[in-house]
């Protein structure tokens, strides 16, 4: 039995020990990206061998946690009518449990009986160990029509159907101009063409700012280099091509802020509108103003954490006293769709609202204690970080499919303005319709709603 | 109670993946990658990104990395893990003896039974991949056996908790490290495995300090004594001023 050779006692006080333990480092790529191994070629073959493998695994996933089915609810489109609203609770239960035996149960009795849905526990990018933004097939064969850019990976692809994401192209609001609805044409802003669609309606200052918002520059993944997953060598990407019109369309990625890369948790791209009205930007970093992120999203080669790998790729370096803000000032002039439902605060107009939407209002505002962080008056946020402690649900420390599932700690409050239009939900996308949110929520925050409660509230949503 | 489920379970899950080595074929390894909470013993699907695999490396199929086949990540994290897994028996075993409180002495018991178990596991691992792990404790971890075999009482239960605090968190990084970055699907199962009964460790460790260091606030509040490396919890205040 192997014991330790005990050192030489130093005499005197114990206060004389010298010895500071377990101050080697963990490996520098815990944190550091790797410079790439191996010529790209030889990289591109293993991955697109690897890629049926990864996508089954990723589908079975979705199909164990999910009902994927194109369910949508009679008579309720997103804001453009472009699409449908999908409707139902879509998370499966365990066998045998149902959503009203959990709601009896406390938060420990669910996690020793391993019942909380999987579907409620952190959601995995489809390929952890790579991580990455992955963009939605319309993005990608639009941006090929229209840029001959190509935003297509070869080792991976989109995950979620598509009708369980935002309809697309979104439609586009402006504070500047309310009077004029939806300005986007029925298009999806690009490089090409928004100079055609916009000037007249925004000022030369915004429309710079926009400029640079659609000019692709090098990303992670899409850059020049052999450490790439486009087959060719890519311009870049845009911050568009996530938010799209200013929106999103469910485009995924990972965290920046966590390391190593198993414990990055999936980031579903957020919508940039309302944003004139946010005081902390990023799920985890609550950075202070639209223009620290903006600038430092072009600095890390978006949302990967790492500013040396961005550097080796082509960094992007927007000056701050001239292009930054001018991106930051088109943001914040991205408007909500229309509620026309709601008033000045955010309240439900009795006069305009149906029986089932106040009923709604009433439960969001009482017993649903939604409106403790979703505040009317504030578009339905209250610029503040909470954490939901799920882990009180689950053994924490698990892996699926690569994700090291670990509690998500504080994660910005997101509006919820317009937020039929912006599915899945969650920080990452884990709760593909608002039914599922409610009962998230109904189990997390303990609520006991009954049924037609819950239904109440997803009716309630629709009209935000 | 489910602390003790958890114990025998990790057990199975160490031997787990060394018991089950029979080259699962492409489907049958991607499959079991996709599991859910109720499924903690599925397997790991080595699909690391492969612009960081070495040259050279020998595949099983077409983009899966042939068995037993460490890159370096798998190799830093055996030979890590080994060592820290070692300190931890040998720490518990030093802490079985002397710690005051019986809950110390429990968590030591509990240390030894699944640390031991872990050991042989890795040294399976090691040797199936020709990884060679130092016969020697390494020498931070003898000094700080050193510095706790001349405490006593609350002094070392909370100084050896501290240790087991730190350590604890370094091999849960070392985990999710080869999780994310190793190649070697054995080895990356194991971390998998024992990852979450990691989490449990750590709990009941830093559960242990909070008790043992509100019992004895004088001890806690000392200045660091540099034998866990770890911050006391509260600076001592000058007497004036």
């Amino acid at each position: 039995m192997l014991r330790f050779t005990i050192g030489t006692v130093v005499a005197g006080s114990i206060l004389a020990y010298t010895a500071t333990a377990f101050s080697d480092s963990l490996p520098p790529d815990a944190s550091y990206r790797p410079l790439p191994t191996q010529p790209f070629s030889v990289v591109r073959a293993t991955d697109e061998a690897q890629k049926p493998a990864v996508m089954r695994r990723q589908a079975e996933l979705l199909q164990e946690r999910y009902d994927l089915s194109d369910r949508p609810m009679p008579g309720v489109f997103m804001s453009g009518k472009r699409k449908a609203v999908q409707g139902g609770v879509r998370v499966k239960l365990p066998q045998g449990v149902t959503w009203d035996m959990l709601a009896q149960m406390s938060p420990s009795a669910i996690a020793e009986g391993e019942m909380l849905p999987p579907g409620f526990t952190p959601l995995p990018h489809v390929k952890q160990a790579t991580g990455g933004q992955v963009f939605p097939n319309n993005q990608i064969d639009t941006i090929q029509d229209r840029e001959a850019r190509s935003l297509r990976r070869f080792d991976v692809d989109f995950d979620f159907p598509d009708h369980l994401t935002p309809e697309f192209p979104p439609p586009l609001f402006l504070t500047t101009h309310p009077e004029l609805g939806d300005v986007s044409q029925g298009s999806l802003l690009t490089i090409k063409n928004y100079y055609a669609l916009m000037v007249g309606i925004l000022t030369p200052v915004q429309l710079e700012g926009l400029r640079l918002l659609l000019t692709p520059f090098p990303q992670e993944e899409f850059n020049q280099t052999e450490d790439r997953k486009s087959a060719d060598q890519s311009l870049g990407v845009a911050c568009l091509d996530c938010h799209a019109n200013f929106h999103t369309n469910a485009a995924f990625h990972q965290t920046p802020d966590v390391r190593p890369q198993a414990a990055r948790f999936r980031l579903d791209s957020v919508s940039l509108r309302g944003m004139f009205n946010q005081r902390i930007h990023g799920s985890k970093r609550s950075l202070r103003s639209v223009e620290d992120f903006t600038q430092f999203e072009q600095r890390t080669a978006y949302f990967n954490g790492d500013h040396m790998s961005a550097q080796r790729k082509g960094v992007h370096l927007p000056d701050r006293f001239d292009h930054v803000p001018m991106m930051a000032q088109m943001q914040n002039i991205i408007d909500f769709p229309p509620a026309p439902k709601l008033d000045p605060m955010g309240r439900l107009d009795p006069s305009k609202a149906s029986e089932r939407e106040l009923a709604g209002e009433k439960v969001f505002l009482g017993k649903g204690r939604c409106a403790e962080c979703h505040i009317p008056q504030t578009s339905f946020m209250d610029n503040n970080m909470h954490d939901l402690k799920l882990e009180r649900f689950y053994e924490i420390g698990q892996t699926v499919n690569g994700l090291v599932m670990l509690p998500d700690g504080p994660i910005k409050t997101l509006t919820l303005r317009g937020i039929k239009d912006s599915p899945p939900y969650l920080h990452d996308g884990r709760l593909l319709t608002l039914a599922d949110t409610v009962e998230f929520f109904n189990l997390v925050l303990g609520l006991k709603l009954n049924q037609q409660e819950k239904d109440d509230l997803v009716t309630y949503m629709l009209a935000l | 109670m489910r602390l003790l489920l958890l114990s025998s379970a990790f057990s199975a899950l160490l031997l787990g993946p060394v018991l089950a080595q029979s080259n699962p074929s492409k489907d049958e390894a991607a499959s079991a990658t996709t599991r859910s909470t109720t499924n903690p013993s599925a397997a790991t699907l080595s699909v690391g990104n492969p612009g960081f695999a070495a040259p050279g490396t020998k595949e099983q199929a077409s983009g899966m990395p042939a068995p037993h086949q460490a890159n370096v990540p798998d190799r830093v994290f055996v030979i890590q893990a080994a060592l820290g897994n070692r300190a931890k028996l040998e720490l518990a075993r030093l802490a079985e003896q002397k710690a005051q409180s019986e809950g110390v002495r429990e968590f030591a018991r509990r240390m030894i039974q699944d640390h031991s178990q872990a050991d042989n596991t890795l040294g399976g691992l090691a040797e199936a991949d020709g990884i060679s792990i130092p016969n020697h404790v390494d020498a931070q971890h003898s000094q700080v056996y050193d510095g706790l075999s001349r405490l006593t009482g609350a002094a070392f239960d909370i100084e050896y908790l501290r240790t087991q605090v730190q350590d604890h968190q370094r091999t849960i990084q070392l985990m999710q490290y080869v999780i994310g970055s190793g190649e070697d699907t054995q080895i990356q199962n194991f971390a998998t495995s024992a990852l979450p009964t990691m989490f449990v460790h750590l709990g009941m460790a830093r559960d242990l300090i909070d008790r043992i260091s509100v019992e004895n606030p004088q001890i806690a509040g000392a200045p660091p004594r540099n034998v866990s490396g770890m911050p006391t919890p509260q600076t001592p205040r000058a007497v004036s001023n």
